[in-house]
């Protein structure tokens, strides 16, 4: 075969993802299962994204976090929201020196590589929309001085499905800002087997050492970017964002009445993006449809809102995601 | 002046009753006639009592009434039996109600009734007292303006409803053979459709190749077109032949689909070529000239390898 751009592209990208198996055995060490969040947690590094995730308490949401930080050597806070958390408390304030007679800045924990904002629902709207302003912007504005977050920079947010109650659930416009929102179950028998085994040896869970520098992240950002997709790649992703917004014309006219509203542009760029790191993370240079469809309900869950119908009937996002891709023709 | 009158008319009366009374019991029969009262109002009802006295021996026939007062206006409603009140060794008493009403205003005069009767073979009358009798209107108040008396309203029939339920009848009637009619003359001209000719899957898809092969697209360097038809047409079949959502699914999960429906040599060869020309679809490879023949024909080798055993017969 001759593909000479593809092939040294595929050969450079091969080069370039050879932390990611070392990072999966690193972090295998510290944490059981769960290799579906690692990926995901890989992805929104690699793609500037940021992450909602959705799982039960004790799902090792914390440890996965904590070990990939410690694995690429990053600084890693943790921030309990709650209901009187206060914008200052996590971006910083300016906290008054009488010695030098002068204002001086405090940081807040978001001035972090890696920041696990936990139960982000428990706290109040001006504490959610300074968090995803900083996501956003990327940059945090303390008195007059704007102080840019330090790279690589991403938030993993985690939300309880249970305890709804005293919460302010997330807008969709803000759930939009999130790349991925990932659903997180419980481990297999084994995992649990595992998990059991670890905590009753004598030795604690392996300490994690750093594998890879932040540069080289950084570094395989460019290469995520430079991952090919072909345009017929592009007109699926184009095909299953618009059939969540026009089902009739992807004839899935009894989808119609379920939908309250599709996916938003974010999606389309999301899934694209997602789908290049997707490929990334198996070491190819080229997206596949596969990549596409392993990545499509994270990128998309959060991005359809369904009508009264719909939850009427019980039906969720997962089973609209699952009908699209049922429908849409595959190159 | 009216009750002026109607005053010495009573007197007269009591007179000549006075007079005749002595003569009556004189020849052992006595007659006399009550009324309970001397007024009343217009359709009102009173009743004349008549009483006969008379000595044993004596047949009291029934008195002879034509009319009941000389104006003809007094109406005669009853008149009871005799009914015999006393009897002793001198005298019998029988009497006898009569019940009378009126349906004009006036002073009237209850004419003396004539009583017969037997004596010793003889046969003589007897005459009651006159009664005079006031009938009276109803008295108003004019005055007063009385309301206007609620219309009475008449029950409800099944009679009066019979013309309307004619009528509702005769209208639906008149539509259903309008109806008729109009469908009988629109009635759509049954036309016999052909039965759908039904295509193999697998002579579909060997149809479909011959074009794509004359089409000449790879040598034209039209790879990628080539392998997306050339796939397209073999998962087309996929779906036809094996009913899985080959059109939908990536090359992967056909592999996965196919695992338990066709011979593991075969699965590994089409496996292949779908990832082969998922490399020149997505990944712009392109294979040398002779790949993209072979691979034709493998699709093609596919097909007759899985076409259903009546399917194999018509390929034959």
């Amino acid at each position: 075969m001759q593909s000479i751009d593809i092939e040294a592209l595929n050969q450079q990208i091969y080069l370039d993802s050879a932390f990611v198996e070392k990072l999966n055995q690193e972090t295998a060490q510290v944490i059981v299962g769960q290799k579906h969040m690692i990926d995901r947690l890989l992805i929104g590094l690699l793609t500037k994204g940021h992450i909602l995730l959705e799982g039960l308490p004790g799902l090792a949401k914390t440890l996965a976090i904590k070990t990939l930080a410690q694995a690429i050597n990053a600084q890693f806070s943790r921030i309990q929201f709650t209901p009187d958390l206060l914008p200052a408390d996590i971006i910083g304030t300016m906290i008054y020196n009488p010695n030098a007679h002068e204002f001086a800045v405090r940081k807040g924990p978001i001035f972090a590589n890696f920041i696990l904002a936990d139960e982000i629902n428990r706290a109040p709207a001006k504490v959610q929309s300074a968090l995803l302003e900083a996501m956003q912007e990327r940059q945090v504005t303390i008195g007059l001085e704007t102080y840019p977050l330090q790279e690589p920079f991403l938030v993993l947010a985690t939300q309880n499905p249970i305890e709804q109650e005293g919460t302010y659930p997330l807008p969709e416009a803000q759930t939009d800002r999130f790349m991925l929102k990932v659903k997180i179950g419980y481990p297999t028998k084994d995992e649990e087997r595992e998990i059991v085994r670890r905590n009753l040896s004598d030795d604690s869970f392996g300490k994690v050492k750093p594998i890879i520098e932040q540069k080289e992240i950084l570094q395989a950002r460019s290469s995520v970017r430079k991952v090919y997709m072909d345009e017929k790649i592009e007109q699926y992703i184009i095909d299953i964002v618009f059939a969540t917004r026009n089902p009739q014309e992807y004839g899935l006219r009894d989808l119609e009445p379920l939908i309250n509203y599709g996916a938003s542009p974010r999606a389309s760029i999301n899934l694209a993006l997602a789908a290049k790191a997707e490929a990334f993370l198996q070491r190819r240079g080229f997206v596949i449809p596969e990549d596409v469809r392993n990545i499509c309900h994270d990128v998309m869950r959060h991005r359809i809102g369904l009508t009264y119908e719909a939850e009427a009937e019980n039906i969720t996002q997962e089973d609209i995601i699952d009908k699209v891709l049922n429908t849409v023709e595959v190159p | 002046m009216r009750r002026f009158l109607f005053h010495i008319l009573l007197t007269l009366m009591l007179l000549l009753t006075g007079i005749s009374g002595p003569v009556a019991s004189h020849a052992q029969v006595g007659a006399r006639a009550t009324i309970d009262s001397t007024e009343m109002l217009v359709g009102g009802k009173r009743t004349v009592r008549l009483r006969v006295d008379f000595a044993p021996g004596v047949l009291i026939l029934e008195p002879g009434i034509i009319a009941i007062d000389t104006s003809g206006t007094l109406e005669l409603l009853r008149t009871s039996a005799w009914d015999t009140t006393r009897v002793s060794d001198k005298a019998i008493t029988l009497e006898k109600d009569l019940l009378l009403t009126a349906w004009d205003s006036g002073y009237y005069a209850i004419s003396p009734i004539m009583v017969p009767y037997e004596i010793q073979g003889r046969t003589d009358t007897i005459y009651t007292n006159a009664i005079p009798l006031r009938v009276n209107m109803v008295p108003q108040d004019s005055t007063v303006l009385m309301p206007l008396k609620p219309i009475i309203e008449e029950p409800i029939r099944m009679e009066d409803f019979i013309p309307y339920l004619l009528g509702l009848f005769a209208t639906l009637a008149i539509l259903t053979a309008l109806w008729w009619l109009w469908r009988r003359k629109n009635r759509p001209v049954a036309v016999v459709k052909a039965p759908p000719v039904v295509i193999p899957p697998h002579t579909l898809a060997l149809k479909k190749f011959e074009p794509l092969k004359q089409a000449q697209l790879w040598q034209k360097g039209q790879f990628k077109e080539f392998h997306t038809q050339l796939t397209y047409i073999l998962r087309e079949y996929l779906e036809s032949r094996y009913g899985i959502l080959a059109l939908e699914s990536t090359s992967s999960e056909i592999a996965t689909q196919l695992k338990s429906l066709v011979p593991e040599d075969l699965l590994q060869e089409t496996t292949r070529l779908l990832n082969t020309s998922d490399m020149v679809k997505f990944a712009k490879a392109t294979p040398p000239v002779e790949v993209h023949e072979q691979l034709l024909e493998q699709a093609k080798k596919f097909i007759h390898s899985t076409a259903s055993a009546e399917a194999t017969q018509t390929i034959q």
